[in-house]
Formats: structure tokens, C-alpha cells, sequence
């Protein structure tokens, strides 16, 4: 508890200080909040490509509006939603790649029928799983990919969503619901 | 029974009766090995390196924007203060001799001009075909009562 104060008080700092100007200060909020932006990424993209790009650009639109910002001690939940919208963003045209997307892995899929190996279902999964998440509204994928980070609450991810906690539950629900029907073929 | 009213309890509703507790999430637990397998042994050093040479950028465009959009101000203003010198040059003496209109054309009519306007008989306005609204201070005077006459039929 003593420690998670310390480092609030340590976030406010240097959130004060980035936008006082500080490099290094915002250079060491990037070092601690890329893992969770990342994870927030993957869990909107399902792509571990297209979340690198959303996490550099969110951390660069971060820098630049960090003026704007009236409440340090709330950086990350600030910083989440701009990593969020980026990959709602991203996702919008994945959306539109999706038609040719979903060819080319029906048709990998037909080509390694004959003995997929640990590797390959992996990559299927990923596959799936990046096909699935845009069958998912935005504020669903939102919910879900920001349910999985640790140590961030129902009423945290409501915050960074911009709804009720209420209403994020919910949103959480259907995102598992429609995941559920898209990848049972990898729950078995 | 359970009795629920609103989209957040009947989720909470169909996860209780459909006995899936937070701990028995599959789809969850999927998401999840599928997220630590994907940044297993990913290179969070090559991230940062790259978040920052992202920033080192924007921070010079902005710069660079910043400079191209005062030197166009700059030369804006110098363009419109020469246009205007250059003006007052070539045009500046013909401008100054212009002589001034001597006489102005008035369309204002007065009473004195015309007699119908200080008469308030509508017996002598109306069947002239001027209907006008007047201004009176006579108190015995009905509200509109020049409205409620009726023309005259020619």
C-alpha cells in the first residue's frame, strides 16, 4: 500500500514535470505504463504488430496533449483511453481489410489440415482471435481487452471507457458471449 | 426467483444461474495464455527505443511547423503592407483629388410634401387606396379602428 502511494506520488511528479517539458521525465512514465498500454493494444488488435504501432503512436499523442491533462494521479487511465481509441481506430480499418483477411486464413487453414503443430495453432488462435475481436462493437472490445490487465477495476475500466461500471459489466459480458461463439473451436 | 431490471444484472443474473464464476472465465484464461504467448520474449527495449525516436520526431515536426507558420505570417504581412503601399502609390493622388458630391438626392417624403400623411380622416385616405398606419394621440381614438373599415367598392 505504502509502495503503490510512493509511486502515485512518483507519477504525479513526473507527469507534472513532462509537462513542464521534462523528456526523461515522460521517457520513464513510457517505461512504466508500455506493458499495460500494450496489453490493452493486443487485447483490442489480437495483433502484436499493429499494437507496437498503436502503442508508439498513443505514447506520442500522449506527449503532445500532456498540457491538457488536469489531473496527473489519473495518467494511466488518460493514457489507456488514448491507447484504446488508437486500437478501436486501427481496428476500423482492419474491419475493412477483413473480407480478404478472412480468404487468406481460410486458406492456410485448408493447407496445414493434414498435421498442425503446436506453432501453427498458435498462429490460428491469433488469427482468430484478431478476426474475432472486430466482430465486437467498440466499447465491447474496449471492455474486454481492458478487463484482462491486472489490478484495474470494474470502476477503473468504466472511467477509461467513459460509461457506468454498470454498463461496462455489461459490455464485458457480451464481448465474452460473442468471443465465446467465435473461438469454440479453440475452447475444446 | 431472480428478479432483474437492468442489461448489468442480467448478466450477473445468467453468470449466477449458468454457475460460470469469474474463476471458470475459458474465454478469459484463452485470451489471456494468448496474450502472455504473443509477448513472451518480446523485445519491450526495441518498443521503447521506438516510442521514443517517435517522439524525438513529432517533437521536431512540431518544432519545424511551428517556424514555417511564423515565417508565413511573417511574409503575409509584408506581402499586404507592400500591396497597400504599392495602392496608395499608383492610385493614391486620384484617390485624394476625388472631389466630393456637392448634392445628395433625398427620397424622404414629409407631411408638407405630401397632405395625405398629416390626414387622419380614413373617409380621405381609404377611398384614395392608401392604407397607412398612423400615429395618434387622440384618446378617443378605438384601437384599430381603421382596420375594421371596410373599403370601398368602386
Amino acid at each position: 500500500m505504502k509502495d503503490d502511494n510512493q509511486r502515485h506520488d512518483e507519477i504525479v511528479r513526473l507527469v507534472r514535470a513532462s509537462q513542464a517539458g521534462d523528456k526523461v521525465a515522460f521517457d520513464r512514465l513510457v517505461q512504466w505504463h508500455q506493458r499495460q498500454a500494450m496489453r490493452v493494444a493486443l487485447g483490442v488488435l489480437g495483433n502484436v504488430d499493429d499494437a507496437a504501432d498503436v502503442v508508439q503512436e498513443a505514447f506520442v499523442k500522449g506527449y503532445l496533449r500532456i498540457g491538457s491533462l488536469v489531473f496527473p494521479g489519473r495518467f494511466r487511465f488518460w493514457l489507456l483511453k488514448i491507447v484504446a481509441n488508437e486500437a478501436i481506430n486501427r481496428q476500423r480499418a482492419a474491419r475493412r481489410r477483413a473480407a480478404v483477411t478472412k480468404l487468406f486464413v481460410a486458406a492456410r487453414i485448408r493447407k496445414r489440415v493434414g498435421s498442425p503443430d503446436e506453432k501453427d495453432r498458435a498462429e490460428d488462435l491469433q488469427a482468430a482471435v484478431e478476426r474475432a475481436m472486430v466482430q465486437l462493437t467498440e466499447k465491447e472490445a474496449k471492455a474486454i481487452a481492458l478487463f484482462g490487465l491486472d489490478n484495474l477495476s470494474h470502476h477503473e475500466v468504466a472511467q477509461v471507457i467513459g460509461c457506468s461500471v454498470e454498463a461496462a459489466r455489461w459490455y464485458v459480458y457480451r464481448a465474452r458471449q460473442k468471443l465465446r461463439v467465435l473461438l469454440r473451436e479453440y475452447l475444446e | 426467483m431472480v428478479r432483474v431490471s437492468r442489461p448489468a444484472e442480467v448478466a450477473c443474473a445468467i453468470e449466477r444461474v449458468s454457475g460460470m464464476s469469474d474463476k471458470e472465465r475459458d474465454i478469459d484464461r484463452l485470451l489471456d495464455e494468448l496474450a502472455d504467448r504473443t509477448l513472451q520474449g518480446f523485445d519491450w527495449d526495441h518498443l521503447h527505443l521506438s516510442i521514443v525516436s517517435r517522439l524525438t520526431g513529432a517533437v521536431r515536426r512540431g518544432r519545424q511547423v511551428s517556424r514555417f507558420h511564423i515565417a508565413s505570417v511573417v511574409t503575409t504581412a509584408a506581402v499586404l503592407l507592400l500591396g497597400t503601399v504599392l495602392i496608395y502609390h499608383y492610385l493614391g493622388p486620384s484617390l485624394s483629388t476625388r472631389t466630393e458630391p456637392t448634392e445628395t438626392m433625398s427620397n424622404e417624403t414629409t407631411s408638407e410634401a405630401d397632405p395625405l400623411l398629416a390626414c387622419t380622416d380614413p373617409d380621405v385616405i381609404l377611398p384614395r387606396g392608401a392604407l397607412r398606419m398612423l400615429v395618434s394621440n387622440d384618446p378617443t381614438l378605438v384601437p384599430h379602428s381603421l382596420w375594421q373599415q371596410t373599403l370601398p367598392v368602386e
